[in-house]
């Protein structure tokens, strides 16, 4: 008897680490949140383009999202990331709790979730294993009307509706898609949409295929394009050698009207650099698109971005870096950190060194967080560039200065004692 | 409120033996039972909600200065901030104490057990109340000074922690009375 209520403790041990944890706080939480957001009523969305019914086979996934609307009728986006997801069959349908469903066999399932008290309306799905029979069309699935005309260079989303065997219409989960059309771009995305643009006003052709069906439809291309305006950034200058991210704004709509629009461009114009500098070049890579390099001359290059018969011009000024490296850059007299002392009350020339060149003039000078001229004041251009006055009453303060230098900023540290 | 009042009905009179109730102090076989009043904390969601309430205790000492007990708790009252009330409406459970041997009538103690606990939580303004179930570990630590007028009455301080591997944290300081029974 001794024995086993010496033992008694470590057995009650024992058991509260079988027994665990158990509860969930989602439904406190949530009930918050329903409040926070006025949240009166959820509803489940598929993606963009699905057709209702929504009809997919099996081993096909879709991510669901969520809206809500509050009591003043307004509709927001809603985080459908862990929530209480859930299918009324899990035999035919499973559903994590970010709202990824997959199907896993052929019936009819509905997808359900709640916020606190409040329900969204169940959403069906069908599962029906087919095969593709026919594309019936190629439409915008983020215009109402599912068609629409492209302003040229601008890309807009385009998804494929089939005919399946089961006498089903759906979107197609992962068309292959081809356009032909000179100077159209064409981005393949992973929710088998595409994102289509094209260069020159008329008509483009995009086309999609899948199990032996395939489509070609004509998407009117419209003359709105006015003017490409090409962006240099803060400092149209670079050092050779450095680079620079360019960027093409196109301007759309009817001159006459006054009513144009801005379109960034950048990523499907066509870049080039048609004067100046043989050695700079500009890159048209998907990644990289836009992106100057200064070359190893110094001088001064156009470069231009075209879209169809539109070109846009820019001019960048490439200045010799001479030997200098970024491990030459320094400030005279501040220390490895870049921190430089200077007296209440004085005021001191700043100096930018490249190597042993005295870049002082030709990098912009910027003074960070100093809004009060009675704290410190720096020039910032001209002749006095990088003069540098630290108020009389500034001591114990810090303030950082940045030296723009080919596309780069290099940061000096001044503590005013 | 009939949870509150039996749990109060069945420490009273246990309390009223105090002043008849040998020094047991730890001894193996023998039982004790406290009454405690705090605060509970209940956090989650970036908002505190500290509600008071009242505790209650029946324990047997297994081993030297090894009790083993059953608890219950019941809030008196249930805390707001920002437009909910929020707390720990009730919780039971099972527990080890073990316990420092005395100093100066004084001894510390630690409780580790299993606590099956209910968060209720509403609007201010009215609306659904919701309560969640959890169950976890609970884990205290304490002091208590046996008087000297009442030598089988102790009083103490506590803090616990009613822990869920849930985003919801549950703690509080209690302060009571410990009866040990012969």
């Amino acid at each position: 008897m001794s024995v086993s209520v010496r033992s008694l403790p470590r057995a009650v041990l024992v058991a509260l680490f079988v027994v665990g944890c158990s509860g969930d706080a989602r439904p406190l939480e949530e009930a918050i949140e329903v409040e926070r957001l006025g949240l009166e009523s959820l509803s489940i969305r598929p993606p963009l383009g699905t057709i209702r019914p929504l009809t997919v086979n099996a081993d096909e996934r879709i991510p669901f999202t969520l809206r809500g609307r509050d009591d003043t009728g307004t509709e927001f986006e809603i985080d459908g990331s862990s929530r209480r997801w859930s299918v009324s069959d899990s035999n035919v349908a499973t559903i994590d709790e970010n709202g990824s469903f997959l199907a896993r066999a052929d019936g009819e399932v509905e997808v359900g979730v709640r916020i606190g008290e409040i329900a969204a309306g169940a959403y069906v799905v069908t599962v029906s294993t087919s095969s593709v029979a026919s594309i019936e069309r190629i439409e915008n699935p983020e215009n109402d009307d599912g068609q629409t005309s492209l302003d040229p260079c601008v890309s807009e989303r385009f998804v494929a509706v089939g005919i399946f065997a089961d006498g089903s219409e759906r979107l197609l989960p992962n068309p292959d898609w081809e356009s032909v059309t000179s100077g159209a771009r064409l981005v393949e995305e992973e929710d088998g949409s595409a994102l289509f643009s094209a260069a020159f006003p008329g008509t483009a052709q995009l086309s999609a295929a899948s199990n032996q069906a395939s489509l070609v439809q004509d998407i009117p291309v419209d003359s709105t394009l006015q003017e490409i305006v090409v962006g240099t950034g803060n400092d149209s200058r670079v050092g050779t050698g450095r680079e620079i991210d360019l960027s093409a704004t196109g301007r759309y709509g009817a001159e006459a009207d006054g009513n144009l629009r801005d379109e960034i461009i950048t990523a499907t114009v066509d870049w080039e650099v048609t004067g100046g500098l043989d050695s700079a070049t500009v890159s048209n890579e998907a990644e990289s698109r836009g992106r100057f390099s200064g070359g190893d001359s110094a001088g001064t290059a156009t470069v231009s971005a075209r879209c169809g018969e539109t070109i846009g011009t820019g001019e960048i000024t490439v200045f010799e870096n001479t030997d200098g490296t970024e491990d030459d850059v320094r400030f005279e007299g501040a220390d490895d950190n870049d921190v430089l002392e200077v007296a209440a009350g004085s005021t001191i020339q700043l100096r930018f060194l490249v190597g042993n060149r005295d870049f002082t003039e030709e990098v912009r000078w910027r003074a960070l967080d100093v809004d009060d001229r009675e704290l410190a004041f720096l020039v910032r251009s001209g002749e006095d560039a990088g003069l540098f006055t630290a108020g009389v009453l500034s001591g114990g303060n810090s303030v950082v200065v940045n030296a723009l230098y080919g596309g780069v900023e290099y940061p000096l540290t001044i503590d005013i004692i | 409120m009939r949870r509150r009042t039996l749990i109060l009905s069945c420490l009273l009179p246990l309390l009223a033996l105090g002043p008849v109730a040998a020094v047991a102090d730890g001894r193996p076989g023998t039982l004790y039972a406290e009454v405690q009043l705090g605060a509970n904390g209940v956090r989650h969601s970036e908002r505190d909600f500290v509600s008071p309430v009242a505790s209650a205790s029946l324990g047997l000492w297994v081993l030297p200065n090894i009790g083993l007990e059953a608890f219950a708790d019941t809030e008196i009252d249930r805390g707001s901030d920002d437009g909910f009330e929020a707390g720990v409406s009730e919780a039971f459970g099972a527990a080890l104490r073990f316990s420092s041997p005395p100093r100066d009538r004084l001894r510390g103690y630690l409780v580790l057990g299993y606590v099956d606990y209910t968060v209720t939580q509403e609007p201010n303004g009215g609306g659904r109340e919701v309560d969640e179930r959890f169950s976890g570990a609970r884990f205290g630590i304490g002091l208590q000074q046996r008087l000297v007028r009442l030598p089988g009455v102790l009083v103490g301080a506590e803090y616990r922690n009613f822990y869920n591997d849930e985003a919801i944290q549950v703690d509080g300081l209690m302060i009571g009375l410990r009866l040990d029974v012969r």
